[in-house]
C-alpha cells in the first residue's frame, strides 16, 4: 500500500470534489502526527540522559580532557597556575644528543612490561582458577550454599586490606608463609617474597589471582546455571565423556559470559595499583604504570609529565581492550552469541 | 533391538516427603513393540522412562534389557535413543554436528559418520537444514532434529519423552504419522510417552495407562477403549470422557442410586450393591432400542464439532450432564426437552472399588 492510498483512506469521508489537494494535506497530516509521536519519546529519552551525561562530564569527561591537555605542558605541583605549551616534549624530544620524555625511559618501560606481564598471568590463571571453582560450586552437595558464600571472601576484602595482610604473611622474618614453607621443607631458608627480585612479580600476581579468582567464578557460576540442563541428559543418553561435554557443550556456552568477564578482569588489571603500592611501595622491580604515574605527579610533583603518563595508560587499557573486544568479536550489544 | 521387562519397579525420591513416584511396576515390552506410557502429570511415566534411560537411579525392583540386568548400567551401556520434550540440541551446534556429536566417540571413521548422517538426514527430510544452527529452525524442523540424533545412533530401545507437546496442533498430526513409518521401518522397539490420547490411541501398539505411580491397564488400543479395567481407565481415554452414572444392582437389574423413582434395566453383568454404570457419549442413541434405559433430560449445552454434536443433558440420574455425542449436526434449543436410550450391550459396570465387573454374555459393544 503507498502512500496515495493511505491518503485516500483518510479522506474516505470527505464529499468535496476537490479531492486532490485535500489527499495531499491528509498525507502531511499524518506524517506530523507520526513524527510528533517519535518526537515525543525522542524528548523523553533526552529528559532521562542529559543529567548522566551532565554528571558523567564533570567526572569522567572534564579531568580526562584536562589529565590529555596537562600532558602537554610543563605543569608542577609549585606552579600549578603559570604553565606553558610545550607540545609533545613530556612524551619525547631530542635535546643535546639524547632523547628525552616518557617514551625514553626505561623506567617507564619497565613499568609498561610489568603492567603486561601482572595482567596476562593473573587474568589467564584466575580465568581458569574461576571455571574450575564454579564447576565445584555448580556440583551438588552439602552445604554448597555456605561455600558459595565463604568463596566470596577475598573479593569482599578491601584490596589495601588483604594487600596489607598479605604483606604481613609473606614478611621474610615473622610471616606465616615462609614457616609453613619451612616446616614442609619447600624452602631452607626464608624467602623476601615482596623484596626479592625473583619472586615479587610471582607474588603480586598470586595475590591477585587469590584475590579476583571469586570474581570469576562467580561471573562463570552465573553462566553454569543458565545452560540447558535437558543438553546434558542428551549428552549422558548418547555415552559422551564428561571432559568432551565440557570442551566441546559447556565451555563453548559460557565462553560469551567468559570473556565479558574476562574484558572486566583485564581493564583492572591494566590499572593495578593498590596491591602493588601497598605490597612493593616503589620498588622499580614491580613498577607498573599507575605507580609510575603517582610517582611522577606526587613524588616529584610533575604535573605534565604525570599526566603525560597518564594518558599513555588511557590510551594503552582502551587500544588493548578494543582489540581484545574485537579479537573475540564479542557483541557488547546484546544480540546474542557469536 | 531388545526387549525390555520391569519386575517391581520402584521410585522414591528421597527427601522430606520421599515422594514415591513409582509403585511396583511389573511390564513386559516385546521386541520390536511401540509401547505408550499415557497418563495425567504427575502419574510416573516420564519417571520411568527415565529409569528406562538410566537418567533416574532404580529404587527398588529390577529391570531387563533382554536377559540382561541393567539397574546399575550407565545411560551408554543400555544403548538407547531419547527424544526430549525441549528437544535438547546443542544450541551452538550445527545440525549435522548435533548429529555426528554423539558418533564421534564410537571409533566410527569420520566417512562412515558422513555416511550415517546424511542417511537419516535423507530419511528426515532435513538435508537442506544440515549446516544451520537449531535456532533457525522452526519447532518441527527442530523435532526432526532430535529424532534424527537419536536414530543415527542405532539404537536398542527409542525412548520418547513427550516429543511433539511443543509443536502446533496439524503439526504434531503430522509428525505423529511420521514417527509411526519410522517405527514400521526401523522396527526397534519404543516407548513413547503422552498425556495426549489422541496420540497414545493412534501410535500403540500397547497402551500403558499410568495413575499415580500405578499401571491401571496394559493393552492394545481397542481393549483400553472397549474394556476399560477401572474407573480411571473408562474416565482418562476417550474424549468427550465416559459418562458416570451411580447405581445399585441386584443381579443382572441396575437401578439409579440417586434417581427418586427407581427405574431397572437389565444389562449383562451379575452383581449385588453399589456400582458405577459407564456409557461413552457416542454409544448413547436418540431413538427407541430393544432393551435400553429410556431417560428423560433437558438439554443445558449444545456444543457443534461439526463432524458431531455434543450434547450435555440434565438428567435425574447424576449430578453430572450426560454428555450425548451425535454424528453431524443437529440442531437443540436450550431447554428442549428429549429422551434417550442407553444401550445394555454398550454399557460398563464397575464395581464400588471402582473396578471392571466382567462382562457375562460374548455381547460386545460395538
Amino acid at each position: 500500500m503507498d502512500t496515495s492510498s493511505i491518503g485516500a483512506q483518510g479522506t474516505k469521508t470527505a464529499t468535496s470534489p476537490s479531492a486532490l489537494p485535500r489527499l495531499g494535506a491528509s498525507t502531511g497530516r499524518a506524517k506530523a502526527e507520526l513524527s510528533g509521536l517519535s518526537r515525543q519519546r525522542i524528548r523523553t529519552a533526552w529528559l532521562f540522559l542529559t543529567p548522566m551525561m551532565i554528571g558523567l562530564a564533570f567526572v569522567a569527561g572534564w579531568p580526562l580532557l584536562r589529565t590529555i591537555y596537562l600532558g602537554f605542558t610543563d605543569a608542577t605541583l609549585s606552579s600549578i597556575d603559570s604553565y606553558s605549551f610545550i607540545g609533545l616534549e613530556n612524551y619525547l624530544v631530542y635535546d643535546n644528543g639524547h632523547w628525552y620524555g616518557l617514551l625514553a625511559d626505561g623506567l617507564w618501560w619497565k613499568s609498561v612490561w610489568n603492567t603486561l606481564y601482572i595482567t596476562v598471568l593473573s587474568v589467564s590463571i584466575e580465568t581458569v582458577l574461576g571455571v574450575l571453582v564454579a564447576l565445584i560450586l555448580h556440583a551438588k552437595f552439602p552445604g554448597r550454599g555456605l561455600v558459595r558464600a565463604a568463596i566470596l571472601i577475598p573479593w569482599a576484602i578491601p584490596t589495601v586490606v588483604s594487600a596489607k595482610m598479605w604483606g604481613w604473611m609473606l614478611h621474610d622474618q615473622f610471616g606465616v608463609i615462609n614457616d609453613l614453607f619451612m616446616t614442609l621443607h619447600i624452602i631452607s631458608e626464608p624467602i623476601a617474597w615482596t623484596v626479592n627480585p625473583d619472586t615479587v612479580l610471582g607474588t603480586i600476581v598470586a595475590v591477585d589471582v587469590w584475590k579476583t579468582t571469586p570474581f570469576m567464578a562467580l561471573l562463570t557460576l552465573a553462566a553454569l546455571q543458565m545452560l540447558p540442563k535437558d543438553c546434558y541428559e542428551a549428552a549422558r543418553v548418547d555415552g559422551i565423556h564428561p571432559l568432551k561435554v565440557f570442551f566441546k557443550v559447556t565451555l563453548p556456552l559460557i565462553k560469551p559470559a567468559l570473556v565479558v568477564a574476562v574484558v572486566f578482569r583485564m581493564l583492572d588489571a591494566l590499572r593495578i595499583f593498590d596491591l602493588v603500592y601497598i605490597l612493593t611501595s616503589n620498588s622499580e622491580d614491580t613498577i607498573v604504570m599507575s605507580v609510575y604515574a603517582r610517582q611522577a605527579l606526587i613524588d616529584f610533583q610533575q604535573i605534565g609529565y604525570g599526566s603525560a603518563a597518564s594518558t599513555l595508560l588511557f590510551l594503552m587499557v582502551f587500544g588493548l581492550t578494543l582489540a581484545y573486544i574485537f579479537a573475540t568479536r564479542l557483541k557488547l550489544d546484546g544480540s546474542g552469541d557469536h | 533391538m531388545s526387549s525390555i521387562e520391569f519386575v517391581k519397579l520402584d521410585k522414591v525420591y528421597k527427601g522430606l516427603n520421599n515422594f514415591h513416584a513409582v509403585k511396583g511396576v511389573d511390564l513386559s515390552i516385546k521386541d520390536g513393540e511401540f509401547v505408550v506410557f499415557v497418563g495425567p502429570s504427575g502419574c510416573g511415566k516420564s519417571t520411568l522412562l527415565r529409569m528406562i534411560a538410566g537418567l533416574e537411579d532404580i529404587s527398588g525392583g529390577d529391570m531387563y534389557f533382554g536377559s540382561r540386568r541393567v539397574n546399575t548400567l550407565a545411560p551408554k551401556e543400555r544403548g538407547i535413543g531419547m527424544v526430549f520434550q525441549s528437544y535438547a540440541l546443542y544450541p551452538h551446534m550445527s545440525v549435522y554436528d548435533n548429529m555426528a556429536f554423539g558418533l564421534s566417540l564410537e571409533k566410527a571413521s569420520s566417512q562412515n559418520i558422513d555416511e550415517k548422517v546424511r542417511e537419516v538426514a535423507a530419511t528426515l527430510q532435513i538435508e537442506h537444514l544440515l549446516e544451520r544452527k537449531p535456532k533457525e529452525l522452526s519447532g518441527g524442523q527442530r523435532q526432526r532434529v532430535a529424532i534424527g540424533r537419536a536414530i543415527v545412533r542405532q539404537p536398542n530401545v527409542f525412548l520418547f519423552d513427550e516429543p511433539l507437546s511443543n509443536l502446533d496442533a496439524s503439526l504434531r498430526v503430522q509428525m505423529r504419522i511420521e514417527i509411526i513409518k519410522l517405527h514400521q521401518r526401523l522396527k526397534t522397539t519404543s516407548i513413547y510417552v503422552t498425556h495426549d490420547q489422541v496420540e497414545a490411541m493412534t501410535m500403540a501398539d500397547k497402551i500403558v495407562v499410568l495413575s499415580q505411580g500405578r499401571i491401571m491397564q496394559v493393552g492394545s488400543p481397542l481393549d483400553i477403549y472397549n474394556s476399560p479395567a477401572n474407573t480411571f481407565v473408562a474416565g482418562f481415554m476417550g474424549s468427550p470422557n465416559m459418562n458416570f452414572i451411580q447405581v445399585t444392582a441386584n443381579g443382572s437389574q441396575l437401578a439409579a442410586a440417586t434417581c427418586d423413582v427407581p427405574r431397572s434395566f437389565e444389562v449383562p453383568f451379575q452383581h449385588q450393591g453399589a456400582a458405577t454404570l459407564g456409557i461413552r457419549p457416542e454409544h448413547i442413541e436418540l431413538t427407541p432400542q430393544p432393551g435400553a434405559l429410556q431417560l428423560e433430560c433437558q438439554v443445558s449445552v449444545v456444543e457443534h464439532l461439526g463432524n458431531e454434536t455434543l450434547l450435555y443433558l440434565n438428567t435425574d440420574v447424576s449430578d453430572q450432564p450426560l454428555v450425548v455425542a451425535v454424528a453431524g449436526e443437529k440442531s437443540m434449543q436450550i431447554g428442549e426437552k428429549l429422551s434417550v436410550y442407553l444401550p445394555p450391550q454398550c454399557c460398563h459396570l464397575f464395581d464400588a472399588n471402582g473396578d471392571a465387573i466382567a462382562r457375562l454374555a460374548t455381547t460386545k459393544p460395538n
